[in-house]
Formats: C-alpha cells, structure tokens, sequence
C-alpha cells in the first residue's frame, strides 16, 4: 500500500487541505483488496489519532467563521469515508452467499407504490376502440333501455319474433314496452337518423338477455356493434375490415366467414376464428369443431335504411360482437362469472 | 336438426364422406355443430374376459364360464361354440338390454345358474351374424359399455338452421342444398300418383271457419289397417333423428315430416264424433288434453281442429288425446294443412308449447308440400300397415299461389358482394338451388322463386344465395377507402374523460371492476324512483341499479370472503331512474369504494386503515389532477346509503352538488354477517356534473422572480370550529400577498385544555412585482393574529 500523503503534524486547515485529504482518501481505498489493507486505512483516518480527528481538534483554534466554513465540509467527507469503509468492511466481513456486500442491502423491497389495475372487459374494449379508430371508426352510443322500435321492429325483427318473447328480453314494468336492449344494432338506426353517409362507427354498451348467469351466459354482457354505410360498401369489404380486426385483436390466425342469418343484415355472416385454446385440433371449449365463433355481420339490410330515409345507391356493413367473448378469447379466461365478481386475484392479473 | 348421414346418402348418393358434407353444409350457412357416432342402444353389456371353460354337467351342448369384467367374477351358461378363455366377448349383465327388446336377468339353465348372457353381433344389433359369440379385439379394455367399443354402423349431423329457412327442417331440404352445391343427382323417394276427386264414399266433412288461420286443410282416409310397431329401419332414423318411435301410424306421420318437412297429423276416425272436421278458434277457456296428458284451458286466439263436440287437435302444434292413434286403431283421418304462422307462435308463446310440427309451421312450410306429404304418407300406410286407402281428398282453402317473379339488378349483386361474379355462373347458380332465371336485360334478371323458399322477398337475397354459393371464402377482402368524419363525437370526448380518471385511481392504488346492473330491491332503503322489470329472473335481480355502491360492497364482500380484506375499487356505469313523469333516465355515475387497509404499505411503513382523510385525499387528488375545484365540503348529505355525521357533499365552484364523499351507513351487524370486518368509504360523483366544470384550457403563468417568506404559526383550535373557517378568517385579514395557506401539524392538545386542537400553520407571502420587506410580513401576521382572537376566540402560539 503506498504510503503517500500521510499526514504531518499540525498542517493547518484549507480548501486545498482538504481537496488533497479528499483525494488521497479516494486513492488509497481504491488499493485496498484485504482486511489487513482495510485496517490500516481504518488507523491512518479514521482512527482516534487519524487525520479527521488531528483535523477536527484543529478545527477548535479557529475563528467563527472559518469553523462553520470548514467544519461542514470536513464533516461531509468524514461521513462518506465511514460509509465507503463499513461497505468495504462488510464485503470483506461477511463474503459469503445471501450476505449483502454492499452499505446497504440492496435486495430489501423497495418501497411499495399503490397501483391499481384495470379491468380485462375494459381494457379489451379500449383495445377493439383503438383497432377500429386506427381505420377511420369513431365510436357512438346509445341508451340502454329501448324502445321496441328501436330493438326489434326497425331492425325488421317482427312481432312474432321468438327474440320479443318475454322469456328472452328484459320489458321494465313501467313505463309498459320498454326494454332493456337485448345488443347494441338499435343504436344503428339510432344513429343513422342523425348522421348522413358516408360514415363508419363503433358502438359498445351494456346488453341484456333473459339468461341465467353461468360460465358461458349471464343476463347482462358487453356488445361491440360497427357500423359502415356509404357508396359500394360491399361483403369484400366486409370481410378487409373483420381480418384486419381478427389480426390486430388476435395474431395471425386463420378466419372462416360462415353464412347466417340475421333479419336486419342480408346476406349476413358468422366470423369463426381458429380455436385459441386447440389451434384447430378440436377441445372442449371449441366443442371439438376447430372454430370458435367471434362475431355475427353482414351487409345491412336495405329496409333498415329505407326506415331511415338513405338513398338507394347506399349499402353498408354492420357487425357485433361480444366483449366478454373476445376477453375470453384474448386472455384465456374460462368463465364470464369472473368479470362480475371482481376478485382482486382475477384483476390483478391485468394491466 | 339431425340428421343420419346414411338418409343423406340415400338422397344424394355421392354425398358419402361425412366431414366433406359438414363442410359443405357449414359453408352453405348450415353449421354442424356435431357428427356424432350412432351406436347400438344396449345398456348393461359391458366387456368381458373369459377366464375359463367348463363342461354342463347336466347338458352336452352348453359349458359354463367364469368371465370377469375386472370387477368380479360371474358365472356364465352358454351354448356358443366359438369360445376360448382369454377371448373379450360382450357381456350382458343382469338388467341389461338386447336390441331386440329382451332384459337380462339372472336364471337357471339346466340346473345351473347363469348371471348373465354372452351376446352374438345380431342380438347387440349391429349385423346379422348369430352364428357365434361376438369376439372382441384382444386390448379392449375390460368394463367398458360395447356400445362405446363397437364401431358406428352410421353417423348423425347435428345441423343449425338459419331462423328464416323452414325448408331446411327437412332431410330433403338438407340434401337439395348439397345436390346444388355439388352439382350432383337428387334421389328422392317415388309416390304414387297425386289423389284428385273427393274420395268416394266417404261421410267426413271439412269446414275451414278460420281461414286467416288455416290457409289450406286437407283429408285422407284409410282403414282396416293394423297398428303394430314400426321397421326396425324407420325406428332408428326416427331414434337418430331424436324422435321416441311410438307406433307405425304415428311414425309414418313423423318420418314424413322429416322427410318432407310437412307436418302431419292422424287422427283415430272412429272416435270423430258427427262426421265432422271443423277448424275454428277455441272458445274462452275450452278444456283440451293433449296427446301427452297436458291439460290446457284454451282462449279465442288459438286455433284448433275440432268435431262437432270438441276439440280434437291443437291446429299445427299437437294433438289431442281423444284422437289418438291407438294399437286399436282401425280407421285413420290423415290431415295435411298449412298453419299461419303468427298463430301458431301465438299459441306456442300462450301455452310454452314447441313440438316438430310447431316449429315448422311456425317458420313457414312449402306449400307444394301439402299433397305430396300426404301421398307419401298413404303410400308408407298402404305399405307398412296394410290399409285400405279411400280414393280422392278431402282438400279444403288455396291451392298455391303462383309468385310474382323477382326482377333483379345485376350490377347491384356485383355491388353487394365486392367482385364480379360471371352472369352465367350466377344464372347457375340460381338454377342449381331450383331458382327459374331469365335474362330479359344485360343488367337484369327475372328469378322465380321455387315453392320452398318462402325467405326470398328481395334482391337482397338474392344476393345472398350467389354469394353464399359462390362462397364467402372466395369473395376477396378489401380494405375501404378512408374518410375522415369531423362531426363531434361525444362519447369519445366522454370515454377520454373516463379513461384520465381511471389513470389517475390506478395511480392511487384502486382497481377497476364492473359489476351488474340488475340487483335486489333490498339493496335500497327506498322504493320511489326504481326502474323494476317485469319480468326478472329472480327477485334478486329485479330491479336496475340506482347506485354503484351496491355493487362494490358485493365486490368487496365476494374478496373478503376469500381472505382480501383491504380493497379499494372503482366503477363506473349508469344508474337508472324513474323520473316523476314516469320515464326513465339513465345516468353517468362514478363511484370509489375502500375498506380495510391503505394501499402501499411496506416495511418503511407500516399498514394504516382507510379513513375519510384518506378518502379525502383521493377526491383532492382527482380533483386536481382534472383541474377541477371542489369549492365546498358540505355537510349534511342526504344520500341515505351514507352515514351523515362522517359525510360531505361535494359542492363545485359553480355551487352544483357533484357527489358524496364519507363513510357508509351499515350497521356493523349486517357488515360481519357478510364477512366485512372494517369501515367502507365511498367517493360518488355525478360525472356529468364536473365533466362541465372542467375547463381543457391550459394557461401558463411566468414564473415569479422574487423569493416568497415564510411564517409559522400555531392555533389551538376550540373544538367545533372547522379548518375552512380558520382559514377563511385568514386569508382575510392577510389581504393581498398571502400566496399559499399550509396546515402541517395538527394533534389533539389534551395536556392544555381538553377537547382542543392544536394546528400549526405555514404561510407564504409572495408578490410578483418585488421582494416582500420582512415588515410588511410582520404586520401582516400581526393582523391575522389580532383576527383569529377577536373573531374566533383562539390563542396563537407564536
């Protein structure tokens, strides 16, 4: 260990003083690799008669000023070299496995900031927002509890459609006839009537259906409806707008457009994707068939726009899905119970 | 719908591989949701394994067996040659049933007794070799059902029809779809020639007095025939179908129906009473039985096949019991009509009835169908019961109507589904599913619609049909053309409103849940203004929420009962009102609940309970990170789900109440019944209240130049005299300068005077056009000090 800068007798205190003490320090520790090394260092400054306590009895015999001047700053570095030691001192006591090496333990938790997480039907909605604004969809609403013209009769579901029976749709008990909408298409009517085409929309919202709540149905459920009408909007176009969803929501994963019928959309589709859980193999949650069912479309019906006044020249799309369903899907959730009951364990899991 | 794969094949014999047909039918809009194996019914034989082989002591020809079906052993008697131990053979246990109808019992053979039997292929059903024991692969596993082991002798499709097609509630209405799609040879069963002519002596009489009811009703008769039991044949296509075979009347009636999708129904003609078929509505409160002993008391909206005393039939949907075609049976009266579908939902929706027939007479049936149905029918009669048919029908209403072609734009079918399709392969296509085409101009064609697609009404469909054939797999995906739309949106204003106020509650550790809207009237003290269903499942949700808060003590009683006590949530969602007009509202709401424990407790800090400063803290947080100003904290909330004393109201600068921010009103009882072991807090905020009082403008102020001065001072504070009153008193008497009021220390002062607080203030002086003189400070002090003692009574600490 070099010995040098050590220290003399009564060598009076100045900036340059200690600027030197403060380097010598940094120097000397810097070479020490053992115990031995350690200790001596220990002797020539932090000992009983080591530089900081020669320095600091002269400290005494200074005027007011000065001292204050001095002493602080002697004070600062007196501190740092004890710290820098008793970290050395620790690493060469105690250089053992799960031992801290370091002044402080550096594994200890950190403080813990409270944060709260969002909810998965939440974030999925964001999410089919977001894809669908990405591409020119603004979103729109509309109120929960309908009209039957607007739930039924304007979307050419007729009276003696099974879908009116009470034992499927929520009426309130008064006012008598209104329900509670049994999906989000009322609200393309709805919205029709006050905007002109061209025009494309996404509307999520709350819907009700007369169903008891199990691991695959409950009585209140989150629809995502779109909307695009303009000129030439056609079936092609239909399916560019799905795939492009299917791909961003879902990964690269295949889609088969299925016919179907739906009295408010013609021709009218069911979109299945590949099974998520089976990748096509066939499991329980598929029912074997390799495809799980996302979402119902196809192109409106030109009664439903007849109802709203648009020229003939006019054609669009519609579709709806189900939020809990895509939430599922997405996330590898097995039973819709979970997003009403707001288990804290179930909720932490998103972000 | 199921369907056999074996009927399929009969009516369009290329149609042999049963995944290329669900695929088929899936692409055509027919999804098969299954294909199931159809396997012989035979409950109770099991696998078994012959241990070993001993002679009858008392019979040549019979050895008895030990044979094991892994669980135990059972002694068996059997006469069959083929034999050897270690074979797997099907075991029938005792109580077990053969195809043909014989149960298995313990029994005596010659002095021995067996426990069962050993079966041959034809006594399980599944050929016709009785020749010997059916031996089983040698690695089948011991126990299992034989009907599970056995290959299936056929398959069933279990198909979804779209809502709107009757037609294909019919194997031949399934078939001529995959005919079409694969340009193949439809093989449908022959029938005799149509009957003309009212049949010859015969005394029935049709009267039709309903006919917005009943368009069409027709009669056959046929007698001397014997009612036994069905062909074996018949039996299992009615089984795999998932039809109960009753007797062969009843199951000619139903396999006609499959087959055609024409309802039928025969009545017992002996016991029609005056010779007389009437279809009439029900009179008020008319008793009826059904064929399957319902009693139902009819209204004047049901429609129903009557003789001159009662009714005998509920038109379309079921017979009655009076009727019925028993084994006695000689004489038979077979209806074939057309129903009108809205009363038939009608009664279907009054009664909670849904039969084969009702489900296709209420989507619609062919028309066309009526005779040959009929005639099937009689044929099958003629053929399996050996009845005499009576010449002619009885055939009362329309005959079918022609329809009007359909006059169609080619360039708006091309429009619909995004290519060009060829004119010809559309005309083909229309042709192939039966559709008459034409092509009386380039851009037009005239379609006439066959008998049994009553869903084509418009262009529309039938653009449909050529997209659907072309297949939606072939139509290219294209991306539209963008256009920006610059109306205002509002709920996307709103959903950003909503999402800054769920980062700032994820950021003071609240989680977001969503709960339910339907809940029990008992969640709320009151009954005024609810917005009840009519018709709810369950009383508990019987009603739409008038508050969140229901909602997250659910939620917090659901993770308390899982061991998480400390819970801090949010949500947000209409609540639903009556007004006092009787319509009904929905409004925006937002509501914070907590319990238990602060979040972020750690080592350096150690876990403190949620209080309403915590609480209030929350609001100030929210509330600044919005930019908004709740002006007050007032007391006296009148929400009656909070307790009053520990509650404010929420007062925004422009004096609106936005909310209720305190403690919830439950007794500690009714929280411990439900597991709830501390305090809950509520924030509830009206959103659409604040969402006015927030101001997007962001106006930047220079930064001051000249340094601020401090001051401390410290208060003790009579008990009842509020934080904001202090304050008031001195901002006030410091006049202008006074840049920020700060509390920073507040304890009870008990050693002093009981019921005292003492707080300590920091103030800050500032003043933007100089550097503040330390007297004008001082005096400043001076004043406030002078004030609080002379308006407020209090003591200053210096």
């Amino acid at each position: 260990m070099c010995r040098k800068g050590i220290a003399t007798k009564a060598m009076g205190i100045s900036d340059v003083i200690i600027d030197q003490l403060e380097h010598d320090i940094e120097e000397q520790l810097s070479g020490v690799d053992n115990t031995g090394q350690l200790e001596q260092f220990r002797i020539l400054y932090l000992g009983r008669k080591g530089q900081f306590a020669q320095l600091f009895s002269e400290l005494q015999s200074l005027p007011g000023d000065e001292r204050r001047k001095y002493g602080a700053r002697l004070n600062v570095l007196f501190q740092r070299t004890q710290e820098k030691f008793d970290g050395y001192k620790s690493r060469f006591d105690k250089a053992k496995p799960g031992i801290t090496a370091t002044a402080v333990d550096i594994t200890l938790p950190g403080q813990s900031f409270p944060r709260g997480f969002p909810h998965p039907l939440m974030l999925v909605l964001r999410q089919v927002v977001e894809i669908f604004g990405n591409v020119g969809f603004r979103v729109a609403g509309g109120p929960e509890i309908e009209t039957e013209y607007y739930n039924f009769d304007a979307l050419n579901i007729g009276p003696e459609h099974p879908a009116r029976h009470s034992q499927d749709t929520f009426y309130l008990a008064s006012p008598s006839r209104l329900l509670l909408r049994t999906h989000t298409s009322p609200v393309q009517i709805r919205f029709m009537e006050a905007h002109r085409p061209p025009l494309a929309v996404i509307i999520p919202g709350r819907c009700y259906r007369r169903d008891a709540i199990d691991a695959a149905h409950s009585p209140m459920f989150y629809q995502v409806e779109g909307l695009m009408v303009g000129e030439n909007i056609s079936l092609a176009y239909l399916k560019g707008i799905i795939e492009y969803f299917a791909k961003q929501m879902f990964g690269s994963t295949a889609l088969r457009f299925r016919p179907s019928y739906f009295p408010f959309t013609e021709p009218s589709v069911e979109v299945d994707i590949r099974c998520t859980i089976c990748g096509g193999k066939g499991c329980s949650v598929c029912k074997q068939s390799g495809w799980l069912e996302v979402l119902g479309a196809g192109l409106v019906h030109p009664a439903l726009f007849h109802r709203v006044q648009y020229p003939e020249n006019i054609t669009g799309f519609a579709f709806g899905m189900g939020l809990e369903r895509i939430a599922m899907l997405a996330y590898g959730i097995d039973d819709m119970r979970l997003f009403y009951e707001n288990d804290v364990r179930f909720l932490e899991q998103f972000r | 719908m199921k369907i056999p794969l074996s009927w399929l094949t009969e009516f369009v014999p290329s149609a042999i591989d049963r995944n290329r047909i669900a695929d088929i039918l899936t692409n055509l809009g027919m999804e098969v949701t299954a294909i199931e194996k159809v396997s012989p019914d035979i409950p109770g034989v099991v696998v078994g394994e012959i241990l070993n082989v001993r002679p009858h002591q008392y019979a040549d020809h019979l050895r008895v067996l030990d044979v094991s079906d892994g669980k135990r052993i059972y002694s068996i008697v059997c006469g069959a040659s083929n034999i050897e131990p270690r074979q797997k053979v099907p075991l029938a246990l005792e109580n077990a049933r053969l195809k043909s109808g014989i149960k298995i019992s313990r029994r005596q053979i010659r002095g021995i007794t067996s426990e069962g039997m050993l079966c041959s292929a034809q006594e399980l059903g599944i050929g016709s070799d009785s020749s010997g024991i059916l031996i089983l692969p040698g690695d089948t596993k011991l126990g299992r059902p034989v009907a599970e082991v056995l290959s299936a002798h056929d398959w069933v499709f279990d198909i979804e029809v779209p809502a709107n097609r009757s037609d294909l509630l019919s194997v031949t209405g399934i078939a001529r779809e995959i005919a079409a799609k694969t340009n193949s040879r439809l093989n449908l069963p022959g029938f005799s020639e149509f009957p003309s002519g009212i049949p010859q002596g015969v005394d029935v009489h049709v009267t039709v007095e309903e006919q917005n009811g009943c368009r069409r009703y027709t009669a056959r008769l046929a007698n001397n025939l014997k009612v036994a039991s069905s062909p074996q044949w018949m039996c299992e296509r009615l089984i795999a179908c998932g039809l109960r075979p009753i007797n062969a009347v009843v199951d000619i009636t139903n396999y006609v129906l499959l087959e055609t999708g024409q309802p039928l129904h025969a009545f017992d003609r002996s016991r029609l009473r005056g010779d007389e078929i009437i279809v009439r509505r029900a009179r008020t409160d008319e008793k009826f039985t059904t064929l399957d002993e319902q009693e139902l008391k009819l209204s004047e909206d049901d429609l129903v096949i009557a003789d001159t005393e009662r009714a005998v039939a509920l038109a379309g949907i079921i017979g009655g019991l009076d009727l019925r075609i028993t084994e006695s049976t000689t004489e038979v009266l077979l209806e074939s009509a057309v129903f009108d579908p809205k009363w038939i939902f009608g009664t279907m929706r009054r009664h909670g009835l849904s039969t084969e027939s009702s489900e296709r007479f209420r989507r619609g049936v062919d028309p066309q169908n009526v005779i040959l149905a009929s005639t099937r029918a009689i044929d099958l009669l003629k053929e399996i019961c050996s009845a005499e048919i009576c010449q002619g029908i009885l055939d009362i209403g329309q005959k079918e109507q022609p329809v009007n072609p359909l006059r169609v734009s080619i360039p708006a079918i091309d429009r619909d589904i995004g290519i060009a399709i060829p004119d010809g392969q559309k005309i083909d296509i229309m042709k192939r599913l039966g559709f008459g085409v034409e092509q009386p101009a380039k851009d037009e064609l005239e379609v006439r619609i066959p008998s049994w697609r009553g869903d084509i009404k418009g262009a529309e469909d039938v653009s449909e049909e050529i997209a659907r054939f072309y297949g939606y797999e072939n139509v290219p995906a294209q991306i539209p053309v963008f256009f920006p739309q610059t109306d205002d949106f509002p709920e996307e204003k709103w959903m950003a409103f909503e999402d800054k106020i769920r980062e700032i509650m994820f950021g003071f550790g609240f989680s977001e849940s969503v709960l339910l809207t339907l809940e029990s009237p008992s969640e709320y003290a009151q009954e005024e203004k609810t917005v009840q269903l009519e018709n709810p499942l369950s009383e508990r949700q019987s009603i739409m929420r008038k508050s969140l808060i229901p909602g997250l003590i659910r939620a917090v009683e659901h993770n308390a009962n899982r061991g998480q006590h400390s819970v801090c949530l949010f949500s947000s969602g209409a609540v639903y009102n009556r007004e006092e007009d009787g319509s009904v509202c929905e409004r925006p709401m937002w509501t914070a609940l907590a319990g238990g424990d602060r979040p972020g407790s750690w080592w350096g800090n150690t876990p403190k309970p949620i209080n309403y400063y915590f609480m209030k803290g929350v609001v100030d947080g929210l509330a600044r990170s919005l930019g908004i100003n709740f002006s007050r904290f007032e007391p006296g909330c009148e929400n009656p789900l909070f307790d009053s004393s520990v509650s404010a109201r929420l007062v925004t600068g422009n004096k609106c109440v936005a909310g209720t921010l305190g403690i919830l009103l439950h007794t500690v009882k009714e929280f411990s019944r439900r597991n709830i072991n501390s305090h809950l807090y509520a924030i509830e905020i009206d959103l659409k209240v604040i969402s006015k009082e927030i101001s997007g403008k962001i106006q930047f102020t220079p930064l001051n130049r000249y340094p601020g001065i401090q001051r401390d001072i410290s208060v003790i504070v009579p008990a009842g005299l509020t934080y904001e009153c202090l304050v008031d008193i001195i901002k006030k008497a410091a006049g202008d300068g006074l840049k920020s009021v700060r509390l920073f220390d507040l304890y009870k002062e008990e050693k002093v005077e009981k019921d005292k607080l003492s707080m300590a203030f920091r103030l800050t002086w500032e003043s933007r056009e100089r550097t503040l003189e330390e007297v004008e400070v001082n005096s400043a002090v001076d004043r406030i000090i002078k004030a609080l003692e002379s308006q407020a009574g209090i003591k200053v600490r210096r």
